[in-house]
C-alpha cells in the first residue's frame, strides 16, 4: 500500500475507492471529509510569556447513510490502508440489503482554493512579541490594571471532501487571533474586560500597534465597570450596541432556524417560511462569504459552496440553515451551513456569519430619540432553547440611557426574552453594522462564526440587575 | 497501528529522540476507543464510533514551557513533536519554580475503574438501552416528543512517562445515557434533561433518565411570569451542581496566585456558610473523574478540602502553582485531551450531603421560588468577579408547595453572598456529570432579588 504524501491530502481516485468500499454492502449516500490542520497558541499571563503550543491533527471521517441512519467513524491518518480499512469496518454496520448500495458518481470538483502551498511556518518569537505590546497596552492604563491575561492562536486548516453524489471540493483555512482578558481592582471591586481581534482568510498577524490596541481596549472596559453602579431590574426599552449585539440574532432567532431543529419539529420557527415574524424594516442574513468575517469559508464541511442566504426579508422569514442530509428530508437545497469542529465530528447545521442589514442614520441618532433605556454596548454571550425560543445573555458592559444621551454605567445584567416576541418588538436599526468573531457551541462541538448587527432597538425586554 | 498497552513504550521512545536535549520531557498518550448513538423515533439516527489516540509532549528548559502535540505515533511524529515542543519552548519568558514532577512513590490502584462490559456489550444492546429510554420517555404525561435519546461509552488509556522518572499507565470505562423530552400542553412547550452517567452499560438505567427528563419538562408547563422582588429561593441539586463546576475556577492555584481568584489572600477566612463543606476526591470510588494519577502523572492522594465549615481550606495545584507556592501539589493537573498542555484543574468535587427530602425542604421554606432551570451560565457567571447574572425558571413554592410554574426571570448575585446565604442543605445530593463530575444537594438561601415583570 503507498502512503499519500505528507502535504497531500485526499486524492480524488482515492476518494472514490474509498466511498465504493463503503457503499459495497448497501447505503443510500456515503462522504469522506479529510482534514489537515496546523495550529500555533500563546498565551501570556504576569507579564510574561508562559506558554507556547503547537500541534497537527491529520486524519478523515466517512460517514454511511442509508435511510434514516447515519453511521460515522474516523481514522487519524490519511493514509491509504488506513482509510479503506476504515470504510470496510464501517460498512459492516449497514445491514445487509438488496444487493450493493447507491452507485458512486464520479467526482467532480465543485470549488478549489490552493493550489496547496507549503504548510505555514509558525514564527513563535514574533508573536511573542505581539503578547508583549498587548500587555504593554493594558498596563499603560494604570496601576488599577492588575492582570493581564492574552492570548494568540493561529491555525491553517486544509480540508478535501468527496461524496457519492460526486461532489468533489476542497479548500484552504487560515484564521488569526489574539484576545486579551484584563482584571482591574478597585477598593476590592474587581472586573474584567475582554476584547478580541480576530482575521479570517489569512495568516497575517495583527501589527504591533493593532495588539497594543487589544490590550489597551480591554482594560478600558475593566476600569469602566470598576465605576458602574448596581443594573436595574423589570422590563424596559433596550438599545443594544452594533457587533456583539448580535448575540441576539444569533439566540433568538438563528439557532431555531437550524434545519436539524426543523426537521424534528423542535424549533419555534417550524412551519414559518413565508410568514411575517419581524417588522417589515428588518432584515437578516447568514453570509458565509463575507470576506475576511470569522465564519467565513469557500465550501462548508460537506463541499457545499458557502453562501449569502437572506434569512428574514423585510420582516418575512424567507430560509432555513440547511445541509445536505436534512436538506433532502425537508426538500430544501443545502445553504452551505453543514459544519463541524473536525473530522473527528458529524456535521451539523450550523450558522456562519449572521447579521442584521444596516438601517438608516446613525447609532447618535438612534440614542438621541431614547428617552429612557438600558443600553447593552457589549454582550458576553448566551444561550437559548430551540424549542421554546427562550433566550439569555450575559451583558459585561452595560449603561443607562436617559433623556437622549449615554449615562452612568451598570453591572451585572442579563437580558432574557423569547425569540419570536423580540423579534416583532424591534422598533429602530441604525446603519452602522459591525460583524464581531466568535465561538459557537452545539452538539458539543464548536465552530467560529461571526455575530454583527448595527444599533438597534427593542420596546421592551427584561433585564435582570440587583437593583429592585 | 500499534495497541495502546504499547502507549508507555511509544512514549520511551519520543524520550529517546529527545535525549541529546538539553530540558526535560514529558509525554502524555491516549488512545481511546469511543461509541456514540442518537436515537429518533424508533430507530438509530446516527451510530458513531471513534478512535481518538495521539501524544501531547511538553518540555521545560531553564523555566521554559513548550508543548506540541501529535496524531502521528510513529517514531518520525512523535520526533518531531518533541522537537516543535523544544523550538516553542525557546519563545516563552523563564518562570524560574517551573520543575517538571518528579518520579512517584507508586500509584493507589483503583478497584473497578475499567469495566469490560463497556467491549463485551453489543452494539445492538447499546442502541436498545437509548430506544428503551426514548420509548419510556414518550409513554410517560404530557409528554410530546424526545428530540434526542443517546447512549455514549468508552474505554480509555492513559500513559505519562519524563525523563524526571515518571512512568504511569492507567485504563478506565464510562456510559452514559441521556434524553432530551418535550412536554406540551395548551401549546407551550417545555423540554428537560434526563443524564445517567457511570462505567459500563449495566450501571445505567433508562426508566430514571427517562421519568427526569419527564418530570424537569412537565413541572414548567403553564409557566408564567414571575413577579420582581426578594425571594427564599431553593435551588435545585442540578443547578448547584452547574455552579460548583463554575465556581472550581476560583479554587484554582493559578487563578488565585495571578490575582484573578475571587478566594485570592482569604485562606482561613469564612466565606461561606458554616452549613458548606467541599472537597476535590480524585480516587472517590463513584466519581467519573477517578483516577490513580493526575495529568501530569502526579499520584492521586487523599480529598483537598476547600471548604470546612465555611471555611476557605485551601487551593487546587498542579506541579507548576506548587513549585512557586513552595508546597506539593494537590494532582489537579488536568487536560481535556493529548492536545492541550495541562493545567490546574478539579477532578471529583463533593459538597457534603445535608438532611430531608426536598417535600420537607419545600414545607419549611413555606413562600418562596424553587429554581429548576438556569441558563446563561458561562456568560452570566464570571469566577474573577464572583458576578452572577442568569436567567431561571422554576415553580413559585406557596404553602410549602410547589405551585405554579415561572418563567422569563433573572437571578443577580455574586458568588460569595451566594455562599454566604445558605440557610439549608438537602439530603438529596447525587453525582451529576453534565458540568465536571459534581456530587451535589439542593440549597435553600435566604431571600435574595429576582427580577421578572
Amino acid at each position: 500500500m503507498t502512503k499519500v504524501g505528507v502535504n497531500a491530502g485526499l486524492h480524488p481516485e482515492l476518494a472514490v475507492a474509498v466511498l465504493g468500499e463503503a457503499l459495497r454492502r448497501g447505503g443510500d449516500f456515503a462522504e469522506v471529509f479529510a482534514e489537515d490542520r496546523r495550529s500555533l497558541n500563546l498565551r501570556l499571563e504576569d507579564g510574561r510569556v508562559e506558554d507556547v503550543g503547537s500541534g497537527r491533527d491529520r486524519g478523515a471521517s466517512l460517514r454511511i447513510v442509508r435511510g434514516n441512519t447515519t453511521l460515522f467513524g474516523y481514522a487519524e491518518s490519511l493514509a491509504e490502508s488506513d482509510l479503506l480499512a476504515l470504510a470496510r469496518e464501517l460498512s459492516r454496520g449497514v445491514s445487509p440489503g438488496e444487493g450493493g448500495g447507491a452507485p458512486v458518481v464520479a467526482l467532480s470538483a465543485t470549488s478549489a482554493r490552493g493550489p496547496a502551498s507549503d504548510p505555514p511556518q509558525f514564527n513563535p518569537p514574533a508573536r511573542a512579541t505581539l503578547l508583549r505590546a498587548l500587555d504593554t497596552g493594558a498596563r499603560s492604563r494604570g496601576a488599577e490594571v492588575r492582570q493581564v491575561l492574552a492570548n494568540y492562536g493561529e491555525l491553517e486548516q486544509r480540508v478535501w471532501v468527496a461524496n457519492s453524489r460526486g461532489a468533489f471540493a476542497t479548500d484552504l483555512r487560515r484564521r488569526v487571533l489574539i484576545a486579551a482578558t484584563v482584571v482591574a481592582q478597585r477598593e476590592g471591586v474587581i472586573q474584567t474586560g475582554r476584547e478580541t481581534w480576530a482575521r479570517s482568510g489569512s495568516n497575517e498577524p495583527p501589527s504591533r500597534e493593532e495588539a497594543e490596541e487589544v490590550g489597551t481596549l480591554a482594560a478600558e472596559k475593566s476600569l469602566v465597570m470598576l465605576g458602574a453602579g448596581p443594573a436595574p431590574t423589570g422590563r424596559m426599552p433596550v438599545v443594544l450596541a452594533q457587533g456583539f449585539g448580535g448575540v441576539l440574532f444569533h439566540e433568538a432567532c438563528g439557532h431555531g432556524l437550524e434545519a436539524d431543529f426543523i426537521l424534528k419539529q423542535s424549533s419555534v420557527w417550524e412551519g414559518l417560511l413565508g410568514m411575517r415574524v419581524a417588522p417589515e424594516f428588518l432584515t437578516a442574513l447568514d453570509d458565509g462569504v463575507g470576506a475576511g468575517l470569522w465564519g467565513s469559508n469557500l465550501i462548508d464541511d460537506e463541499g457545499t459552496p458557502a453562501q449569502r442566504t437572506v434569512v428574514i426579508e423585510q420582516g418575512i422569514l424567507s430560509a432555513y440553515l440547511v445541509d445536505l442530509l436534512r436538506g433532502d428530508k425537508l426538500g430544501l437545497a443545502a445553504t452551505g451551513n453543514g459544519r463541524r469542529e473536525s473530522f473527528r465530528h458529524i456535521p451539523y447545521p450550523r450558522m456562519t456569519n449572521t447579521y442584521f442589514a444596516p438601517g438608516a442614520g446613525t447609532a447618535q441618532d438612534l440614542i438621541a430619540a431614547t428617552p429612557r433605556a438600558f443600553y447593552a454596548k457589549s454582550l458576553s454571550g448566551g444561550e437559548v432553547n430551540p424549542a421554546t425560543g427562550d433566550f439569555v445573555f450575559g451583558v459585561s458592559e452595560g449603561y443607562l440611557i436617559e433623556g437622549g444621551s449615554v449615562g452612568r454605567p451598570v453591572r451585572g445584567a442579563t437580558l432574557v426574552g423569547n425569540g419570536r416576541r423580540v423579534l416583532e418588538s424591534i422598533e429602530a436599526v441604525a446603519a452602522d453594522l459591525e460583524v464581531k468573531a466568535g465561538m459557537c457551541g452545539k452538539e458539543g462541538q464548536m465552530v467560529p462564526v461571526g455575530t454583527g448587527q448595527p444599533t438597534i432597538r427593542i420596546r421592551e425586554m427584561t433585564v435582570g440587575g440587583t437593583q429592585l | 497501528m500499534r495497541g495502546p498497552r504499547e502507549l508507555p513504550d511509544l512514549g520511551m521512545e519520543a524520550l529517546a529522540a529527545g535525549r541529546r536535549l538539553p530540558g526535560e520531557i514529558e509525554v502524555f498518550l491516549e488512545h481511546s476507543t469511543t461509541t456514540s448513538i442518537k436515537v429518533f423515533r424508533g430507530e438509530p439516527e446516527s451510530v458513531a464510533a471513534a478512535e481518538p489516540r495521539g501524544a501531547g509532549v511538553r518540555y521545560l528548559w531553564e523555566g521554559r514551557q513548550g508543548y506540541a502535540y501529535t496524531s502521528d505515533l510513529s517514531p518520525e511524529g512523535l520526533r518531531q513533536a518533541v522537537v516543535a515542543a523544544a523550538d516553542n519552548a525557546a519563545a516563552t519568558d523563564p518562570d524560574p519554580d517551573h520543575r517538571l514532577p518528579q518520579a512517584q512513590a507508586g500509584y493507589s490502584p483503583v478497584p473497578g475503574l475499567f469495566r469490560s462490559g463497556v467491549g463485551a456489550t453489543p452494539l445492538d444492546r447499546k442502541i436498545a438501552l437509548a430506544l428503551e429510554a426514548e420509548k419510556l420517555t414518550l409513554a410517560l404525561p404530557d409528554v410530546r416528543m424526545v428530540e434526542e435519546a443517546a447512549y455514549g461509552d468508552g474505554e480509555r488509556r492513559v500513559a505519562v512517562v519524563s525523563s524526571r522518572g515518571i512512568s504511569a499507565y492507567a485504563e478506565q470505562t464510562f456510559a452514559y445515557l441521556y434524553v432530551s423530552a418535550h412536554a406540551e400542553r395548551e401549546g407551550q412547550m417545555e423540554s428537560g434533561l434526563g443524564f445517567m452517567g457511570g462505567r459500563e452499560p449495566a450501571d445505567l438505567a433508562p426508566g430514571p433518565v427517562a421519568e427526569e427528563a419527564a418530570s424537569r419538562a412537565r413541572r414548567l408547563l403553564g409557566a408564567g411570569p414571575c413577579p420582581s422582588g426578594g425571594y427564599r429561593v431553593v435551588l435545585d441539586r442540578q443547578i448547584v451542581a452547574a455552579l460548583l463546576g463554575m465556581l472550581a475556577a476560583a479554587f484554582q492555584a493559578d487563578a488565585v496566585q495571578k490575582g484573578r481568584s475571587l478566594f485570592a489572600g482569604r485562606e482561613g477566612e469564612a466565606v461561606a456558610s458554616p452549613l458548606l463543606e467541599l472537597r476535590d476526591d480524585g480516587l472517590h470510588p463513584a466519581g467519573l473523574a477517578t483516577f490513580p494519577f493526575d495529568d501530569e502523572g502526579v499520584a492521586r492522594g487523599g480529598p483537598t478540602y476547600l471548604l470546612k465549615d465555611g471555611i476557605l481550606g485551601g487551593f487546587l495545584y498542579d506541579s507548576r502553582t506548587a513549585g512557586k507556592a513552595g508546597r506539593a501539589s494537590t494532582s489537579n493537573s488536568s487536560r481535556p485531551s493529548y492536545r492541550s498542555a495541562p493545567a490546574v484543574g478539579a477532578s471529583n468535587l463533593l459538597l457534603s450531603d445535608g438532611a430531608g427530602t426536598m417535600e420537607e425542604v419545600l414545607r419549611r421554606v413555606g413562600e418562596g421560588l424553587y429554581v429548576t432551570e438556569v441558563s446563561g451560565l458561562h456568560s452570566g457567571i464570571n469566577p474573577v468577579s464572583g458576578e452572577v447574572s442568569v436567567g431561571i425558571k422554576g415553580q413559585l413554592i406557596h404553602g410549602g408547595a410547589p405551585s405554579r410554574a415561572v418563567r422569563e426571570a433573572t437571578l443577580a448575585t455574586d458568588l460569595l453572598s451566594l455562599l454566604r446565604s445558605v440557610t439549608e442543605v438537602a439530603g438529596d445530593a447525587q453525582w451529576d456529570y453534565l458540568h465536571g463530575s459534581v456530587f451535589a444537594p439542593s440549597l435553600v438561601l435566604a431571600e435574595i432579588a429576582v427580577s421578572g415583570v
